[in-house]
């Protein structure tokens, strides 16, 4: 074959000058007008010159380096060239020593110098990452057996065979470990719960992850556990593997179940507080609507109307009678009757004041609370009518120590009145005494503001009334102290936004509330009222109405403020305990959860401490070292910070979510004062004392405890600071010390029990979360050193092709060098140097042609694919090689079909395959025959046949021969039929190849059509 | 004295050729078989004084040959000429009187004939004196 190599001689070209002057260095006489092929004679003849020389060791070194550099030339793959030419340079040099004398001497000295080489080294390096494999397995199966979480290794094959499982895994399956091993993972999934496994398992492909939160797992007892199941996606030797961790939560669900329904019965609590809340701001409303309408009354009986009209109406009440009290008859008159019994009792009804709870008030001069009116001594049913009544509230009227009446509550509920009923009743009786003075005095105008004051001043609660205006005319000691921080002549008289603080105002604005302009403006012009619940205001939490007074010459507005600040800070704390086990459950990384941890003990009001420091123990040099630290540094950091998290208005959980990054944490001022403080493990300080005793350390003033380290006790100053000890499973895991340095709140029980509580639920955690961190890396690295030894097997391979290669390489050489002796002696005889020379060259050709297939085979082309008209290409291929065929005795026949046919393929490449196979055919019919060529499309595909009737390939050898270096041919590089394969895999196609011995072989090419 | 005559076995034409022609020019007539069968069939028509052998052959292999050899034709001296060193660590090679790697310079295969031939006619000669 006189073809040449197209790319190979272009690169020569290109490279030319360059490296033929390298060649010139190096003793080789060649000039720019030679070719490659000539080149390489040369070498090779100078090679073999160079072995009858005595110093035949450097001479042959000295061309060998040469071919070296020439096979440098050709682009011999980088990686690869080194570790082949290092071995095919020993073989070479063995082939040399044999060439020399095939003495024992010869070979060692070779072997001297080379057994040294790859192999072994390739050897020890195998054995080196052996061991620390080893090292590794053990380190890795050290935290399986620790872990006490369950994991699985699972394989991922069709039935998911579980590979790897620990103790805990034993233990939470009721599976021996020795039945889980090769199990299927299918088996653990309860029936109605495959879909959630079916979804874990599409997740995980997806995305590498995957987490699921209460997902069944069926024990071998078929009891259903509840497990968080969590799954990272390992590729270990090549195979998918699914890395499970299953935690049973089976318990913990129920805590929080249990922890749900405590918040459930709360927030009912809260509804019935707001109820009653509601029901006592109707109370106020009567109080200052008897006080207004007082001002219209002209007379007594108007008195007894408006008070039983008001009681009636906004406080929802059954019945309400007032009576006055007849002193010469020692009888009760009725004035007034609103609700149930209205119709029952006539106006004119009187009745003895010896009877009833009516008498026993009168009697008494004490009020009667009866909450289960039918088993009490004295009570007195006048009318079959008043059987509804259940509970009865009875105050008696006095004026100036006189008893003038009786307020008669009644209500169909039994329970129906409390206390606080009672206060209000005795507030209105008094009122209504008060009116009917004050009627008597004409002096209304006095009196109603006596009233009022007296009323709104008593009152428990913050109260203030605003007239048309908004100004103040009405404000108690509660809300000028507490709301307006401000003495009472700076609040009555001023206008309401004046009084009322900024910083409070914007609160109800931050929390999604109308301003109070609009709602107190509601409440004058529209008489609506309007509630504010849970307002944060500094550190306390108000509960705010707006309450409309009707006048009756102008309105009014109450404003009625209570501190719900114990309401909210239980719930919350309930809250917070849900969210940060919630939290703490939905992460693994160490620092993410070290953050939510410090997290949940200062934010919001659960746990609610100014800053906490964790320390974590370093294992390597028993100290205490700070591994996270959340809060401000300064006070005016930590009101900036405060003012700011007070607009955000985030929830806890938005804090726990939101992790800033290690960075950010790292950065923070408070972080940077503590980051390198390390604290020996010893009694003689306070946080180790903490750690050995178990038990949380109050410490009433960190700055002049000496058991504290110097930069804590600055740190700390004299606030109240707290250390809790994480430990788990008897594991000393660190401490944590919070402290309110900037609100100095003191340190309550509560506060103290519920960090404690946290404490032990954190450190659970903390300690899984470790446990996952340090087998994660374990499994990192057993990988790392799995593809060390997989590369160093790869070298090992690649040390073994390498004298395969040399020795194919060896047998042209022999031919060369064996003609080239002839020629030297017989070049006389001009046939004999014509016929030599040929021959030298077809074998150079031969040699190159086995050097490009391994350099293709070794350095394959991605194809460069083109729309190729293949009927064109076979025909301009079977023109070609059409009078070789004919000389070697082999009849052509091509079968195309009318319409070219077109595929998307690298023309060169799909042109080297048919060439190999079309070579392959004429050469499996050394006496001739017949070479079919057929090319037709199919579906999507195109499809060409090479078929010959030559001597066929014996079963046994088909599956071999698209295996690299396999051949039968007595020259050949065993890389022809490898690398058609490779060329079709890579254009998305199939070779196939059928053959019968005597008869012939058909390979069949399918490559996707283009359209 | 006849020429001896030499059965070169070789699958590859042109080495089999330049190891004829040098054993030729060194006076010795040889005969060629391309494949161990060729030989065998050689073998039971011929007479041969040496046979000079290659391993890797397609089909049967020189060293599935050589024991045949042994067994029908005894005393037959066999030189295994081969690229591999390898095959030296094969027991079977060891029925072989000589073992060369193929040499681009056939001095070596010819000394070695000549060697062989010679030790065979004394053993012969001196078989013939007793």
């Amino acid at each position: 074959m006189a073809t040449s190599n197209p790319p190979i001689e272009e690169m020569a070209q290109h490279t030319v000058t360059q490296w033929f002057q390298e060649l010139q260095d190096k003793g080789i006489s060649v000039s720019p007008s030679m070719s490659l092929r000539e080149v390489t004679v040369n070498v090779i003849a100078s090679l073999l010159d160079s072995l009858t020389r005595p110093n035949w060791q450097e001479a042959a070194l000295l061309n060998l380096r040469v071919l070296r550099f020439l096979a440098d030339q050709l682009n011999f793959p980088l990686e690869q060239s080194l570790e082949i030419f290092l071995r095919l340079r020993r073989h070479l040099v063995r082939g040399l020593a044999i060439l020399l004398g095939d003495t024992v001497e010869a070979y060692n000295r070779v072997e001297t110098v080379w057994d040294e080489g790859i192999l072994r080294l390739a050897a020890h390096r195998q054995t080196a990452t052996l061991t620390a494999l080893d090292l590794a397995h053990q380190k890795y199966y050290a935290l399986f057996e620790q872990a006490s979480d369950s994991f699985l290794l699972i394989r991922m094959d069709e039935s998911g065979t579980i590979v790897e499982a620990n103790p805990a895994a034993s233990q939470l399956t009721g599976y021996s470990l020795e039945e889980l091993h090769g199990m299927s993972a299918l088996a653990l999934a309860p029936t109605e719960e495959l879909e959630k496994y079916r979804d874990a398992l599409f997740e995980l492909r997806r995305t590498g992850q995957t987490r699921k939160m209460g997902i069944g797992l069926k024990r071998k007892d078929g009891m259903i556990v509840i497990v968080d199941l969590s799954a990272t996606l390992l590729v270990l030797n090549g195979v998918a593997h699914a890395l499970c961790i299953a935690r049973d939560v089976t318990e913990q669900q129920r805590m929080q179940r249990r922890l749900e329904s405590v918040v459930a019965h709360r927030t009912k609590e809260l509804a019935q507080a707001l109820e009653r809340e509601r029901h006592r701001a109707a109370q106020m409303t009567v109080l200052s609507q008897i006080a207004a309408e007082a001002l219209e009354a002209v007379n007594e009986d108007a008195v007894y109307q408006v008070a039983a009209q008001a009681l009636k109406e906004h406080l929802a009440l059954y019945n309400v009678a007032l009576f006055a009290y007849d002193k010469n008859q020692n009888e009760l008159v009725l004035k007034s009757c609103k609700g149930a019994y209205e119709e029952v009792w006539s106006s004119k009804y009187r009745q003895s004041a010896n009877i009833g709870l009516l008498g026993l008030a009168i009697r008494t001069g004490e009020p009667i609370l009866a909450n289960d009116v039918k088993h009490h001594p004295d009570y007195f049913q006048a009318t079959p009518a008043e059987a509804a009544t259940r509970s009865e509230l009875v105050v008696p009227i006095k004026l100036h120590g006189e008893i003038i009446g009786v307020l008669d509550l009644q209500s169909e509920q039994e329970d129906a009145f409390d206390e606080k009923d009672l206060q209000m009743a005795q507030a209105v009786a008094d009122q209504v005494a008060h009116a009917l003075e004050t009627i008597s005095h004409f002096n209304h105008l006095r009196i109603l503001q006596e009233l009022n004051e007296q009323i709104v001043e008593n009152l428990p609660h913050a109260v203030a009334l605003l007239d048309e205006k908004g100004t103040l005319i009405i404000a108690n000691e509660q809300f000028c102290q507490e709301v307006c921080r401000s003495p009472r002549e700076a609040v009555i008289g001023r206008y309401w936004k004046e009084v009322i603080p900024e910083d409070l105002q914007r609160s109800i604005v931050a929390n999604h509330h109308p301003p109070m302009e609009e709602t107190i403006s509601a409440a004058i012009k529209r008489r609506q009222d309007f509630f504010y619940p849970e307002i944060p205001y500094g550190n306390v939490w108000f509960d705010i109405r707006v309450i409309p007074i009707r006048g009756a010459q102008q309105n009014r507005v109450m404003i009625h403020i209570r501190d719900a600040s114990l309401r909210v800070r239980r719930i919350y704390q309930l809250e917070t305990l849900m969210a940060i086990a919630q939290a703490m459950e939905s992460t693994f990384e160490l620092n993410r959860l070290l953050h939510a941890i410090l997290t949940a003990a200062t934010a919001g009001p659960g746990l609610g401490f100014n800053r906490a420091i964790l320390f974590l123990i370093d294992k390597s040099s028993q100290v205490l070292r700070t591994a996270m630290a959340v809060g401000s540094l300064t006070a005016e950091e930590a009101y900036a910070t405060w003012a700011r998290l007070a607009a955000e208005r985030k929830t806890l959980w938005d804090f726990l979510r939101e992790y800033p990054g290690d960075e950010a944490v790292r950065q923070t001022p408070l972080m940077q004062y503590v980051r390198d403080l390390e604290i020996p493990l010893d009694d003689s300080n306070l946080l180790s004392l903490c750690l050995s005793r178990r038990e949380p350390i109050k410490v009433v003033n960190p700055f002049s405890e000496p058991r504290l380290p110097e930069r804590l006790r600055a740190l700390l100053g004299d606030s109240e600071a707290i250390c809790v000890p994480l430990v788990a499973q008897e594991e000393w895991l660190g401490v944590i010390i919070a402290d309110n340095a900037f609100s100095r709140h003191p340190i309550t029980e509560e506060a103290e029990r519920l960090l404690r509580l946290f404490a032990s639920s954190a450190s659970v955690t903390l300690r899984n979360a470790q446990l996952i961190t340090e087998l994660k890396e374990a499994l990192e690295r057993e990988q790392k050193i799995r593809e060390q030894l997989v590369h160093s097997e790869r070298l090992a391979a690649i040390g073994e092709l390498a004298a395969k290669i040399a020795h194919d390489l060896r047998s042209p050489l022999v031919t060369i060098g064996g003609y080239a002796r002839q020629l030297q002696r017989n070049l006389s005889d001009p046939q004999r140097v014509q016929r030599n020379v040929q021959i030298i060259v077809d074998e150079v050709e031969r040699l190159e042609r086995q050097l490009r297939d391994l350099l293709d085979f070794a350095t394959p082309k991605p194809p460069n694919l083109q729309r190729l008209n293949l009927n064109e290409m076979i025909r301009r291929l079977a023109e070609i090689h059409l009078p070789s065929m004919e000389a070697a005795g082999v009849q052509l026949v091509i079968d195309l079909p009318p319409n070219p046919l077109f595929v998307l393929a690298d023309e060169i490449q799909v042109e080297r395959v048919v060439v190999n196979l079309l070579r392959n055919a004429v050469e499996a019919m050394p006496d001739g025959g017949i070479l079919s060529v057929k090319v037709w499309s199919e579906n999507e595909f195109v499809k060409i046949s090479v078929r010959d009737t030559g001597i066929g390939i014996i079963p046994d050898e088909l599956p071999h021969i698209f295996k690299p270096f396999y051949t039968t041919k007595s020259s050949g590089s065993g890389l022809g039929l490898a690398i058609c394969k490779k060329i079709v895999d890579d254009h998305g196609g199939q070779i196939e190849v059928v053959s019968s011995v005597g008869e012939g072989t058909t390979f069949t090419i399918t490559l996707p059509a283009a359209n | 004295m006849a020429k001896a005559r030499i059965l070169v076995v070789e699958d590859d034409d042109r080495q089999r050729q330049l190891y004829c022609e040098e054993l030729l020019s060194a006076g010795y007539a040889t005969l060629e078989a391309r494949s161990a069968s060729e030989a065998e069939e050689l073998l039971s028509r011929e007479q041969v004084d040496l046979i000079v052998l290659d391993i890797n052959m397609p089909g049967v292999s020189g060293l599935e040959l050589l024991p045949r050899i042994h067994e029908l034709h005894p005393g037959l001296p066999v030189i295994i000429h081969t690229a591999y060193g390898s095959y030296r660590d094969d027991f079977i090679s060891w029925l072989a009187d000589l073992y060369i790697v193929k040499s681009p310079d056939a001095g070596n295969l010819i000394e070695a004939v000549e060697d062989l031939l010679n030790r065979q006619r004394k053993g012969t000669e001196s078989g013939k004196g007793d």
